[in-house]
């Protein structure tokens, strides 16, 4: 392939409108590599030459069956047939090695705990899955979930993208249809991998349309294994990325297709593909956005054609009425600002096919002149109407989230819940080398390429990649966006430099061919140049500055070097992300995993303990208030009514939670007792050495409080007069006097006896003096202490005040702690963690 | 001496109550220039009355320039159009709420007795007597410089929510902008067509675009938008005085550090390039050989130092080639 690239015209640039047809011309998937130089049919030997110290000075060169200088021999004799068949077994071989490689290095976290959903969300995806399979489609597409958001309860079925558990819920049906009885929550745990085999194999396609089928391939290894991609897809992590990103590639590639071939078939396929991922990922904007800038490029290059006009309107027009039968989508489409870009190119689009279309009707340069300004005034007016609607608030301008990714400093003001999260917050330089190792340096020289050929399709590949490299510096969430391109470049660049050290050809020598040369006809340039460095004698530059250029690599030793380098480089790369998995990404974070002294591993499994304990003990309608991370484990593991979850969708109803956690009992009690709330549940790390705990979340709970009440509220408070964040004696009065502090913090010191509480998330001596619940007791705390669930106290039955009670109970029974009152209805069971 | 004492006390008295009426602080309000009341230590006291039924947002601020205090000057403005826009409701609700600024130099006292350290400070004294006064509401609330910025809109937005009526911002009509940008427009409009001889070729130029696109995505991926976000520092100062470029921690990065790393990528992408494109082109099997070697060692080397680079950041990373 070397010979062909090298040479092509760069020059120019841009092709003139009227070649388009040609650059399609050359879009067609070039013969692989070992075609182009395989001997014809019918090729006998390959001839040993004797060793010329022209070629490659110590090693022998040969010669193919045509005659052509080679670098090392080639098994003759095989028939292209033959070749043909080898190549497609050889890659189907390897694609499913490849398909099995990103299935099996997902499955860490299966192997070391069990088959279980991760972290937060999946645990809402797989609740919601259950009801799918057990009660029907209808019943969950009308489901109505009362223990959600207490009191005010979710309709699930309109607030969520239901592609992911539709689709896990068909792959359970079909098992079942071939009598494989699987328990969903297998499928919903082995539904991220599989898909993951899927993502690689259409990555290959798609790659193989924009290069060679062995960079498709190289592509397909690479987006199987790349942390970037595997920390959204490992096992149990049963979330809407997991099937998004497959399906993110195979509508990219089938839009390749569809804009190829002008087919409104393979249109149609992008249309149904592009509806899947409305259904399943709030993501599809991206998609939204990217196939009408990549048309409105192409227009702007002057590479409009029947092709873009028919791929474009027939994945538009299907698309959107698909994806408008999703409930959460609905009249999105055409009400909000997102969609517009999609609506005005697809107009564009029919204004200049009409224009187009009377143009080679009606000729005449002045009628020409007026379409092209009918063209322009058109475009202007509808713009001009879409930015009056906007403003007189017909279509709703840019929502929260998407806005917030091009001006950075929005949510951090207006959606404290949406800057809160760390996986919004951007993207410092090691993440992006974690998630892609050596890609991300091959990325840019794979642009490189793309730039070089400037086909239609790979203009596709330039706009995706300088979009999603702002993207993923935004957004850490959005490493996930960039992965796939920088796989599909880096794997480009990495082919072509494999290509051009292991092509076989080997370029005359310039000193044989001299005379030969002076009698070609040469282009007046270069025989300037030529003519010029003559005159130069002693240096001449021989390689592009010198104006006459070979193409291929003469000697094997050269060779040798930098295959030996790349294979090296790929050893490094599978190593780094086996590792990065390993170490990064499987932890299913509802069970903890730490290494013994003696290397032995120690299970900590504290939350599942403290769930199923709630499971058991409390009743059924007991409500139980945490922070909104643990509302989907509660519901889905403990299966209790919680106030917030991680739907996130009422933010007073969050603030209120939030005010309470960070108010004094006398604050938070009536809050409590308004919503009905049973437990208060606190996530604490400060024995186990937990970073992830709920102290550490709590300055955010104090800014979303503030948000809604900035008067009762206010985040200085909980720093000392240094601006410190402390929880030692330093801490201010709000701080010690907080429900989350006193719920942390509680009894802690006694597990100490005597000596300084060592708090070891924060590496400060929580102070000794007893902290006193009056409207709280606990009622249970989990082995490592990471779980602590406490009772909220009904109104005390001859209605006094709990402060009053708790004062009666000390002075009645003195020497013992004030809340070790066995009164509760369920009792206290408390773990002493081995120290 | 008793009578006389007595009628002393009550004396004493008689200012401090006159002080601590809503009519008394509206005339002195009323008086200047934009409704603002100018304190020192005396007068803060008495506006800070514990009969107070009436809120204050009184701005801790040090203007003179001795003290050199830059966004002291930045944020009296905003406080300053804030209070104007505050004159604007009626005066019965006016009344409720006042607006007061304690310059450091008359109202050092103050300083030392809240423990206060920088300026500018703003702070929100609710009510402590009246209808409008609510027991679970704080004593007093600081406005977070550092989070809302020192612009009017977030103050006003800020302070809106805790006056006793919410108010509009009242904003001084400036004419210039409504001259300036449609002749700029045209401006560069008509420099552009009268340049498109030279400008059309370079906006279709290959090389400008990929250029661009080149520079743009080695910015981004080498954390750009981290620092601008963030706002990180271009360099720290290290232990013992020295300048260090690289912040520790792993989710943490210096200005310059991330413009190495982008320069870091942007060579080994370009050796990559080199190795495809000009090597091969070479017409001389020595010359050939020499840059094979030369840009392949620039690869493996400066892909070490990278994984080296990053072996900083993440101490626990066990892998590297060369270093």
């Amino acid at each position: 392939m070397a010979p062909k690239t090298a040479k092509s015209p760069a020059k120019s640039a841009r092709p003139p409108p009227s070649s388009s047809q040609q650059s399609f011309d050359n879009s067609i998937p070039t013969t692989p590599e070992l075609e182009t130089v395989s001997p014809p049919n019918g090729a006998t030997t390959t001839t040993i030459s004797s060793p010329s110290s022209s070629g490659g000075g110590i090693f022998p060169t040969f010669l193919d069956g045509k005659g052509k200088r080679i670098a090392y021999p080639l098994p003759s004799g095989l028939s292209p047939t033959a070749i043909n068949n080898t190549e497609s077994l050889l890659r189907f071989v390897i694609l499913a090695l490849i398909c099995g490689a990103a299935i099996g290095s997902r499955l860490f976290a299966v192997i070391r705990f069990e088959s279980v959903i991760h972290e937060f969300d999946p645990w809402f995806n797989f609740r919601a899955s259950k009801v799918l399979v057990n009660d029907g489609f209808y019943e969950f597409w009308n489901w109505f979930d009362p223990s959600a958001w207490y009191p005010l309860g979710r309709t699930v079925g309109t607030t969520l993208y239901p592609g992911l558990m539709v689709t896990s819920g068909l792959i359970w049906h079909a098992l079942r249809a071939i009598n494989m009885p699987v328990d969903i929550r297998n499928v919903c745990v082995m539904l991220a991998p599989g898909f993951a085999g899927l993502t690689a194999w259409s990555t290959y396609l798609f790659t193989a349309e924009m290069s060679t089928p062995s960079a498709g391939l190289l592509a397909a290894a690479f987006i199987g294994i790349a942390p970037g991609y595997i920390s959204r897809s490992v096992a149990g992590s049963y979330d809407n990325e997991a099937i998004a990103i497959f399906i993110l590639m195979a509508s990219f590639y089938s839009w390749i297709k569809a804009l190829k071939t002008g087919s409104s078939l393979w249109g149609m396929v992008t249309a149904l593909f592009y509806a899947w991922m409305v259904a399943a990922w709030g993501g599809y904007v991206f998609i939204t956005n990217m196939i009408p800038l990549h048309a409105f490029v192409l227009i702007l290059m002057g590479r409009f054609n029947n092709r873009l006009y028919t791929a474009y309107s027939s994945w538009y027009a299907i698309g959107t009425i698909a994806s408008m039968q999703v409930p959460f989508v609905e009249f999105l489409p055409i009400r909000t600002s997102e969609h517009m870009a999609a609506l005005g190119v697809f107009g564009l689009l029919q204004l200049i096919a009409f224009v187009e279309t009377v143009r080679r009707l009606v000729p005449g340069k002045q009628f020409q002149l007026l379409l092209r300004a009918f063209v322009v005034a058109v475009f202007v007016v509808s713009f001009a109407a879409l930015v009056v609607l906007t403003f007189s608030g017909w279509i709703a301008p840019f929502a929260g989230r998407f806005y917030s990714l091009w001006d950075t400093g929005y949510a951090k003001v207006h959606m404290p819940i949406i800057a809160s999260v760390s996986e919004h917050q951007p993207t410092a330089w090691p993440s992006f080398y974690f998630d892609l190792e050596m890609l991300i340096f091959f990325f840019p020289a794979g642009v490189y390429w793309c730039f070089r050929e400037l086909r239609d399709e790979q203009v596709f590949i330039i706009i995706y990649a300088v979009l999603s490299a702002y993207f993923a510096g935004v957004m850490v969430r959005l490493m996930l966006v960039i992965t796939p391109v920088v796989c599909v470049c880096a794997a480009i660049a990495f082919s072509k430099l494999l290509e051009a050290y292991i092509d076989p050809s080997v370029p005359s020598d310039p000193a044989e061919e001299t005379g030969a040369a002076e009698d070609q006809p040469i282009s007046k340039s270069k025989a300037k140049k030529m003519a010029a460095t003559q005159q130069s004698k002693p240096f001449s530059f021989t390689g592009l500055l010198g104006g006459k250029s070979t193409s291929g690599i003469f000697a094997l030793d050269t060779r040798f070097a930098v295959i030996t380098t790349l294979i090296l480089f790929l050893f490094v790369f599978v190593h780094h992300c086996t590792w990065v998995t390993s170490s990064a990404y499987s932890s299913p974070s509802v069970v903890l995993a730490s290494r013994n002294q003696d290397g032995s591993q120690n299970i900590i499994d504290d939350f599942r303990e403290a769930y199923y304990w709630i499971r058991q003990n409390t009743p059924k309608d007991a409500v139980v208030m945490s922070w909104w991370d643990y509302g989907y484990q509660i519901a889905g593991m403990a299966d209790r009514p919680t106030l917030v979850d991680n739907n996130t969708w009422n933010n007073t109803h969050i603030a209120t939670v939030g005010k309470a956690m960070s108010s004094s009992e006398d604050v938070a009690y009536p809050i409590l007792r308004k919503h009905d709330v049973d437990y208060v549940l606190v996530i604490f790390g400060g024995l186990l050495g937990y970073s992830g705990d709920d102290i550490n979340k709590f300055l955010w709970m104090v800014r979303i409080a503030q948000g809604e009440w900035p008067d009762e509220v206010q985040e200085v408070n909980y720093f000392t007069q240094r601006g410190e964040y402390a929880v030692d004696e330093r801490a201010t009065p709000t701080m010690k006097n907080s429900l989350m502090y006193k719920m942390s913090y509680y009894r802690f010191p006694e597990l100490f006896g005597g000596h300084p509480a060592q708090d070891r998330v924060r590496g400060q001596t929580i102070p000794q003096t007893p902290i006193v619940l009056d409207t709280l007791e606990e009622a249970f705390t989990s082995e490592n202490w990471i779980v602590r669930l406490y009772k909220v106290k009904k109104e005390d039955v001859i209605g006094r005040d709990h402060k009053a009670v708790t004062a009666w109970n000390g002075g009645k029974k003195l020497g013992k702690s004030a809340s070790a009152s066995s009164s509760a209805g369920a009792g206290v069971k408390r773990g002493r963690p081995s120290m | 001496m008793r009578p006389f004492t007595l009628l002393s006390s009550l004396l004493l008295a008689l200012p401090l109550t006159l002080a601590s009426s809503a009519a008394h602080w509206s005339a002195i309000a009323a008086k200047s220039k934009d409704g603002i009341i100018k304190l020192d230590s005396q007068s803060y006291e008495e506006l800070l009355a514990l009969d107070r039924d009436y809120s204050v947002s009184i701005l801790l601020t040090a203007l003179p320039p001795q003290y050199k205090c830059q966004p002291c000057h930045v944020f009296d403005p905003a406080f300053n159009s804030v209070a104007a826009s505050w004159r604007k409701v009626p005066k019965q609700v006016r009344e409720q709420h006042f607006f007061a600024k304690l310059d450091f130099e008359n109202g050092q006292e103050v300083y030392q007795q809240l423990g206060l350290t920088s300026a500018p400070t703003l702070q929100f004294h609710p009510p402590l007597a009246g209808p409008n006064r609510n027991s679970n509401k704080l004593s007093v609330i600081t406005y977070e410089l550092n989070r809302h910025g020192l612009t009017a809109p977030p103050l006003h937005a800020w302070q809106s929510g805790l006056t006793p009526q919410p108010f509009s911002l009242h904003k001084p009509f400036n004419p210039i902008p409504f001259i300036v940008i449609p002749l700029g427009l045209i401006t560069v409009a008509a420099s552009l067509y009268s340049m498109r001889q030279l400008l059309v070729p370079l906006v279709q130029s290959r090389i400008v675009w990929g250029t661009g696109s080149m520079i743009l995505i080695l910015t981004f991926t080498s954390g750009y938008m981290w620092n601008k976000i963030k706002g990180a520092p271009y360099v720290a100062a290290g232990p013992g005085g020295s300048v260090s470029w690289i912040a520790n921690g792993y989710s943490n990065q210096l200005g310059l550090e991330s413009q190495v790393v982008g320069g870091i990528y942007g060579l080994l992408a370009f050796s990559i390039v080199a190795l495809t494109v000009f090597v091969p082109a070479q017409s001389s099997p020595v010359k050939q050989r020499i840059g094979v070697y030369l840009w392949l060692a620039m690869l493996v080397v400066v892909f070490s130092l990278l994984i080296k680079l990053f072996r900083i950041k993440n101490g626990g990373y066990p892998f590297g080639l060369l270093f």
